[in-house]
């Protein structure tokens, strides 16, 4: 097991260089130039050179390229070029909401799809089962900032019930902080729900139909315990794909409810680095980004050994 | 145990559950006790109050001298006397209870102390160094932070901010210029004429209106006599000092010395965020908020304030920028209460929060949509297709698509209306809307059917429409036009190009107020779209030697009638920003940008 983590992290090596070298490439070919977006549009092209000198922008781009690789064999991501702040110490900042919105997304997904992953396939065709995927189709369909403004009209401008939008650090108030959070969770995790409950309902319909169902039956086990330690145990594989590599996606993939819930994450972050073209912002953060990735991938697979006592690396 | 006692426990601790977070939320929505903390803050301001009791205060005016440069200024000092029952702040009874010997003006005053404003910012702020980044919402954070020797009142006249007394010589070349007691920065060291010299030169280093003033300056013009006094000596007879540096935006902001010494180009980073201004930076957290505190060792002047002149009372404990990038979220947040005031609202929701009762909405209407044109790329490097576009122009069709008929004019002057350069000169050529002399003048300059590239952003609110109203106007006329999608980053990209023929935007007076700061008057090259005129570069300097206001509007009219001669730009009206905010918010109004001096909120 310790060689094949070995030989997965040092496999990750070259998929972040790659990663690093299209970022690199993507960025500094799209339109748009930091100097001229700072210098604002009463710069003349004498002040535009000015700051793209400043910053560094006139060398080569190989030169370029190599210092990024340098500063980051260092450790040093490097700075923002607008505010001159550390784009690591920004990437920690934006992290926890990010990551908190991503596990309570998780967690409420969980908490639904399982259960109705479960109950549709035990029930499969009768009209449960219908009921279960309509609703996992819609869910699965509605777009998140759409389902995030009527929870914000509803729940927030109507009834009062949660904060319309910002974010609380649960160094500053705990309660606050979840609060602030539910909606967001609520309106991401219905998506997550849907695509699990799908995932669910389909794999435990295929372990309801194995020998060792039918057998577990025969011996005159409960129905609740053929579902859950017989016929959910041994659909756990694809689900838990699913579920990390839905953390995963939503690391990145939070921009949306992050800008409609005003939750300061990752998402944001990047999304406010790529419309100033702040380099370094968009090349660390991606860079962080397909590391959590990658990492999780290796995570997801370590766990099937855990689950299935068939799989050894 | 049981079943029953099993679940019978799991109630029970489940209501205990409930119970506590009962108890603790209700602890939460008590009324707060008088804290000691409060009472304390509040007795410092009353010592302050009391000083400027009218009766205890011997006033005397003093006229310096009567220039006829700029503005005649009338420079009051005042002398504090002290109170003759001296007061320290331990004597003082609290807030809570007034003796009754204190004047209601004076409970009043003290009443308005204390607080937090949420503020939903603009945009992301990137930076708040205004001698670096020309951003709006760095001007409106920076601007509480900063000082400027002199500022804009709520008239948009100069007055000395940071000066207490200017002097200029008779041959009109030399200004003497004392700076006011009491300036300290934020990091407790007193303000000298050795910072504000430094940070002049950080201004003059990118921004128009401060170049003016360094190229007009004599070599080795600018010295300092001691710490609080300095001159600025200029070859010629220059009278557009006060009027160059009150400018709210890309401002003459007084940093301190060290940090004024790093070139303008680079930004100072957080850690040099000092000024002298009434609240200090205390967190910023980069794309998420700025919180600003009370500079508790601010003075303020002892004139009424007036925009960013005059007395600017710091009442708020704490001014709090949210970035929220959503503008239905944004809304909602503020009918909620979630925040107090969202600066710069979609218009499209003026109707909807003008229905609130909870909400007063101020606006400011100096914002000019334009259509900037290339001189240098066919076919608009021909003044007839320029005359031609002019002459098509229906300056309603395009403000109506803005939003809603209270929150666009129609203006013909190219330095706003309503301001004190509000020129007629060549005002039959603005808002022709004359189709067919506009096909006429196409088809003398040999330009139909020619192909005009537009940019115009599509992810830019008070621009998008525009263009979505220019297009069809083009065609009509007999061109053929290309109007690539692109987003304002790379709009701004590519104006000092060749690429196209024409871009939307929109200058505000905050910005370019007259033909010192005005780009196109100001640059002899390199700005977009290539013009350059040399008499404007005449006119321009003839503005700052300019000795009245009746000169300096003559001037103005000279160059409107070159602008709508040789069409460089086209400003087809003017449309006002929306600051709505909650009705507790009090004292806002907004003369060009949204100040929070002189605000509190009435709790």
């Amino acid at each position: 097991m310790t060689g094949y983590i070995v030989r997965r992290v040092l496999a990750t090596l070259p998929v972040l260089l790659v990663v690093a070298l299209v970022v690199f490439a993507l960025i500094r070919f799209a339109p748009g130039d930091p100097a001229a977006i700072i210098a604002g549009q009463e710069a003349t092209q004498e002040e535009v050179e000015g700051i793209r000198r400043q910053l560094g922008l006139d060398r080569p781009l190989p030169v370029q390229l190599g210092i990024w690789f340098r500063d980051i064999l260092r450790g040093d991501l490097g700075q923002s070029i607008l505010s001159k702040h550390e784009v690591s110490e920004l990437i920690v900042q934006r992290v926890v909401p990010t990551l908190s919105l991503a596990v309570l997304t998780e967690i409420f997904a969980l908490a639904v799809a399982i259960p109705i992953g479960v109950l549709a396939a035990w029930k499969a065709n009768s009209w449960i089962d219908r009921v279960v995927m309509v609703f996992a189709t819609l869910g699965f369909s509605i777009p998140v900032f759409w389902l995030g403004f009527i929870l914000i009209f509803f729940f927030a401008v109507k009834i009062p019930l949660f904060p319309a939008a910002g974010y609380v650090a649960p160094s500053e108030d705990f309660i606050s902080y979840l609060h602030r959070l539910a909606l967001p969770a609520l309106a991401t995790g219905v998506i997550i729900m849907a695509l699990i409950a799908r995932m669910t309902r389909a794999t435990v319909l295929e372990t309801l139909n194995e020998d060792y169902v039918r057998t577990a039956r025969s011996k005159g086990l409960s129905e609740k315990l053929v579902l859950i330690r017989h016929a959910l145990r041994n659909a756990a594989l694809p689900i838990i794909t699913v579920v990390g590599l839905g953390v995963a996606a939503l690391l990145s993939g939070l921009v949306v409810t992050e800008s409609v819930f005003g939750i300061p994450g990752l998402g944001r972050l990047l999304l406010n680095a790529i419309v100033s073209r702040d380099y370094p912002i968009i090349q660390g953060t991606i860079l962080i980004i397909s590391v959590v990735y990658v990492m999780i991938n290796l995570l997801v697979d370590i766990s099937y050994a855990f689950f299935d006592p068939r799989v050894r690396y | 145990m049981s079943r029953k006692s099993r679940a019978m426990s799991a109630i029970l601790v489940l209501l205990g559950v409930l119970l506590l977070s009962l108890l603790v939320a209700c602890a939460g929505t008590e009324p707060a006790e008088p804290q000691i903390i409060e009472v304390e803050k509040e007795v410092i301001k009353e010592v302050e109050v009391i000083k400027e009791v009218p009766v205890e205060t011997i006033v005397t005016k003093e006229v310096i001298k009567e220039v006829p440069v700029e503005k005649i200024v009338t420079k009051e000092v005042i002398k504090e006397v002290e109170v003759q029952v001296p007061v320290t702040p331990k004597e003082v009874p609290a807030l809570a209870q007034p003796t009754p010997a204190l004047p209601a003006a004076l409970i009043a005053e003290q009443d308005k102390y204390g607080g937090s404003l949420k503020v939903v910012s603009q945009a992301s702020v990137k930076s708040m160094d205004p001698a670096f980044a020309p951003a709006y919402v760095t001007t409106v954070t920076s601007q509480h932070v900063f000082e400027q020797l002199f500022a804009w009142d709520a008239n948009y006249v100069a007055q000395p901010q940071m000066v207490d007394s200017w002097k200029l010589t008779n041959d009109g070349k030399t200004y003497e210029i004392t700076l006011r007691d009491g300036l300290i920065f934020h990091n407790d060291n007193p303000v000298t004429s050795h910072d504000a010299i430094a940070s002049l030169g950080r201004w003059w280093e990118k921004q128009a209106a401060g170049k003016l003033v360094f190229q007009s300056m004599a070599e080795g013009g600018i010295q300092a006599v001691d710490d609080k006094t300095f001159t600025m000596t200029f070859q010629e007879p220059f009278g557009a000092l006060l009027n160059a540096a009150s400018i709210p935006h890309r401002y003459p902001a007084t940093f301190t010395k060290e940090a004024a010494m790093l070139t303008a180009f680079e930004d100072v980073g957080e850690e040099n965020i000092i000024g002298s201004g009434p609240y200090k930076l205390k967190l910023w957290e980069p794309g998420n908020r700025i919180v600003l505190e009370r500079h508790e060792q601010y003075s303020p002047r002892s004139e009424p304030g007036s925009f960013l002149a005059g007395g600017s009372v710091p009442y708020l404990d704490e001014i709090t920028w949210v970035e929220i990038p959503n503008e239905e979220t944004k809304i909602a947040g503020l009918e909620t209460g979630e925040w107090d005031i969202v600066d710069g609202a979609g218009l499209d929701f003026y109707d909807q929060l003008s229905m609130n009762p909870d909400i007063r909405i101020a606006s400011y209407p100096g914002h000019q949509s334009t259509i900037q044109i290339h001189v240098g790329v066919p076919p608009t490097d021909n003044k007839l297709v320029r005359q031609a576009i002019l002459a098509a122009i229906d300056a309603e069709a395009f403000m109506s698509s803005l939003g809603p008929n209270e929150l666009w004019t129609l203006c013909g002057s190219v330095y706003y209306c309503n301001t004190p350069l509000e020129s007629q000169g060549g005002a039959d050529l603005y808002n022709q809307n004359n189709i067919e002399r506009a096909r006429e003048l196409i088809k003398e300059a040999g330009a139909e059917g020619a192909t005009i590239k537009v940019m115009n952003p599509n992810d830019y609110g008070t621009i998008t429409p525009l263009g979505l109203v220019l297009k069809p106007m083009l065609e009509d006329i007999g061109l053929t036009v290309e109007m690539p999608g692109m987003d304002w980053a790379t709009l701004i990209s590519k104006i000092r190009g060749d690429d196209y023929n024409m871009f939307t935007t929109w200058w505000a007076q905050w910005a370019v107020a007259d033909p010192i700061t005005d780009v196109v008057v100001a640059s002899t090259a390199g700005y977009a779209g290539d013009y350059s005129n040399p008499r404007f570069q005449e006119l321009r300097l003839q503005y700052a030697a300019a000795q009245t206001a009746d000169e300096r509007l003559s001037i103005v009219d000279e160059i409107q009638e070159i602008y709508l001669d040789e069409v460089p730009k086209i400003w087809l009206g003017q449309f006002s920003s929306i600051f709505p905010h909650r009705t507790t918010v009090k004292n806002l109004d907004v003369p060009a940008i949204p100040m929070f001096l002189n605000v509190w909120m009435d709790n």
